[in-house]
């Protein structure tokens, strides 16, 4: 090599280099989308994702369960060929379908208007509040009493979510009771999704941000305002166990001492039990901050 | 109303006071459990850290351990002692010369000193390093940090030049057809190993070996001369060391030779497969999150499939976009690095265009996953930042050489 082409050389070298920076700046590596053939059933004559995902014979209906230890799960049904459809007593929550078998939708017989019972969902995807019941008199906890003429009583946010204090999950049904007189119940200044079920209960699906949020609940009758009712529920981060807004070894600590029992603090799956599957999900938000 | 007030401010307490807890230094301390290892280059040594909760009640403890990565390189790292689940996070990186390992127990807090992690090493070359333990390294009781920073173990390693091997003295040549690759983990505990004798001027006498979990166990079981081959059975899950020597005739002695059989035959710890939604339209993202952790050998990879399609390795969290009306059955298994799996699944229905899935004011369709992929942006932008760094030096020093080169050539 003739010593006078060294610069162009290096010069060469560094038009190679430089692409490489500007690559490596716009580099994502968490965004998965599907792979080619990551579709492709193993045995089915699809011979591509293409394939698969503009296919509809791959639908699956009925309810499934998730389920551990088997690739081959008998627990779903599967029906090659056919259209999507979606019916009542499919086992999903479908739109339009207050509930669907074992699904409420989160509902119970308080969030009904009820002081007990059992609520069940019916054939034709409706509650069933037969097996529901009220505590006779006294009409349902502190504050009660009959209205003053003139005045309204201010709503009240019923006693099984005011226990919960906290929570995991985004979608949250607010409910509770409410003045029979009551004709506008607004959360935070909004009546627009706010649904009366029954002469005096309430309830309102409303979306939870991480962390403290607040309502302010007012019921109206023609002119008369109650009261503000406030109402505040924290949604933590699942793993988040000592609330610091992140998830690490003093987690895990906190995590270990709730193990067994069933502590909402370490029962992100809410299925009342602190166990290995609280544990996949903490381990799964490791290094995570909000 | 008052009721409510009385609510309000209980959350609040619930709510802040947990924030405002100190991760307070305590008692407990760690270390290492020689202050010099000795080790000729090319062979293992064992290093235990220990610790000693001083009056604590320690139920997770971490050990951030560096070394030097030019004497000695990582081969193992194993829990032992009363902490006996791997916390999530583990990784040694022969590279920088940093291990970090947690882990925790069920059993009740740990009272009393206790082993906690044994790392092999093998020495790479020549020379003394240091293997010191961090104070980013914890030990915790019930998410209070109870560590004594001052208390930190180190110690030095002093690797050997390998000793040739003396004229007339056979060698040994020992295999595993059951357990070939030493660095390998297998899901079979039953071990079969042979060997050969080359060279030597003296016929093999007997043999002596041990199996144990100990890198450098004296080999002491004996073996007449004519045996060549053995079976033996790992009676755990676990790493083990096969050490074999050979007593010629003579009297003289072969060298030790020896192999790591890794044996795990047990399947990761139950994993959780979370949906972000699973009530989706048409042209949504479904997200998936799944996780979990194995004692042994490791999460090696998850693989993911969908209805009955073939399982494709995928990481966590998973954005499956595109997915036509239907419900799909997604199916996750996790893999050790021996090939145990544990599966777990969760269904998500996805509807026409336009349907009203009467989702609230405010939904978020991808809050939590969110959460989880900005901090691994967040860490692949520093690893970015880092690689983005180096180039913009090695651009800078070609250009500084070349008008070093210009201006010289101009002088002249």
């Amino acid at each position: 090599m003739q010593y006078t082409k060294l610069p162009i050389l290096l010069v060469a070298l560094a038009v190679v280099a430089m692409p490489m920076s500007v690559g490596a700046v716009s580099s994502t590596s968490y965004q998965i989308i599907p792979e080619a053939g990551f579709l492709s059933p193993s045995a089915d004559g699809y011979g591509n994702a293409d394939d698969m995902l503009n296919s509809t014979s791959y639908q699956l209906q009925g309810a499934i369960e998730a389920y551990a230890g088997n690739p081959t799960s008998s627990s779903y049904q599967e029906e090659s060929g056919s259209a999507f459809q979606y019916y009542c007593g499919d086992g999903f929550l479908d739109p339009g379908e207050t509930c669907d078998g074992a699904d409420l939708n989160s509902a119970t017989c308080a969030s009904q208007g009820f002081d007990a019972g059992t609520l069940t969902c019916s054939s034709a995807c409706a509650y069933v509040t037969s097996a529901c019941s009220t505590s006779g008199g006294g009409g349902g906890g502190g504050g009660g009493g009959s209205p003053v003429s003139g005045s309204l009583n201010e709503p009240e946010v019923s006693d099984e979510i005011v226990d919960l204090e906290f929570t995991y999950t985004s979608p949250f049904l607010l409910y509770g009771t409410m003045d029979e007189d009551t004709e506008e119940l607004t959360v935070n200044d909004d009546s627009d999704d706010v649904e009366f079920t029954d002469d005096d209960a309430w309830k309102v699906s409303v979306s939870l941000s991480y962390g403290l949020n607040s309502f302010t609940l007012v019921a109206i009758d023609g002119s008369t305002e109650s009261d503000e009712t406030l109402y505040d529920i924290y949604r933590r981060l699942i793993g988040d166990v000592n609330q610091d807004d992140s998830v690490n070894d003093y987690d895990l600590s906190k995590f270990v001492g709730l193990w067994g029992g069933s502590s909402r603090s370490g029962d992100f799956n809410e299925d009342e039990t602190v166990d290995d599957y609280d544990f996949s999900m903490l381990v799964a938000r490791w290094g995570t901050s909000v | 109303m008052m009721k409510q007030l009385l609510h309000s401010f209980l959350v609040a307490v619930v709510v802040f006071v947990p924030g405002l807890s100190v991760h307070a230094a305590g008692a407990a301390t760690m270390t290492l459990d020689e202050s010099v290892y000795e080790v000729t280059r090319g062979e293992l040594v064992d290093v235990t850290v220990s610790v000693d909760p001083q009056g604590e009640s320690l139920d997770t403890v971490r050990a951030v351990v560096t070394f030097d990565p030019n004497v000695v390189s990582v081969q193992s790292v194993r829990l032992s002692g009363s902490f006996d689940r791997v916390a999530p996070g583990n990784y040694y990186d022969n590279g920088s010369g940093k291990i970090s390992w947690g882990a925790f127990t069920l059993d009740g807090p740990v009272t009393a000193p206790t082993s906690f992690i044994t790392i092999t090493f093998l020495g790479l070359e020549e020379g003394e390093g240091n293997i010191q333990l961090s104070s980013d390294s914890r030990a915790i009781s019930n998410g209070e940090e109870r560590i004594n920073t001052a208390g930190l173990g180190e110690a030095t390693v002093e690797v050997a030049p390998s000793v040739e091997s003396e004229p007339g003295v056979a060698i040994l040549a020992l295999e595993s057809s059951s357990h070939p690759d030493g660095e390998a983990w297998y899901s079979n505990k039953s071990v079969e190993l042979s060997w050969v004798q080359l060279e030597g001027d003296s016929p093999i006498d007997a043999y002596y070996y041990s199996f144990s979990t100990e890198s450098d166990a004296e080999p002491n079981i004996y073996l007449d001369g004519e045996t060549t081959s053995l079976s033996l059975e790992a009676p755990n899950d676990g790493i083990y060391y096969f050490r074999l020597k050979g007593v010629q005739e003579d009297g003289r002695e072969t060298s030790v030779v020896g192999g790591a059989v890794r044996v795990d035959t047990t399947a990761p710890n139950a994993i959780e497969l979370s949906v972000q939604d699973d009530k989706i339209l048409v042209g949504e993202s479904a997200w998936f999150t799944f996780a979990t952790t194995d004692e042994t050998s490791g999460v090696l990879q998850y693989q993911v499939a969908i209805n009955d399609s073939a399982f494709q390795v995928q990481t966590s969290p998973l954005e499956m976009e595109d997915l036509p009306e239907g419900t799909y059955f997604f199916r996750v298994a996790a893999f050790d690095r021996a090939g145990n799996v544990i599966y777990s699944g969760v269904s998500v229905r996805v509807y026409p265009e336009g349907t009203d899935l009467s989702r609230v004011e405010g939904y978020e369709e991808s809050g939590e996953v969110q959460a989880i992929t900005t901090s691994l942006q967040e860490a692949a932008g520093e690893m970015t930042n880092n690689r983005t760094l180096l180039i913009t030096v090695v651009l800078g020093a070609i250009a500084l050489f070349g008008i070093i080169y210009v201006s010289r050539k101009r002088k002249n």
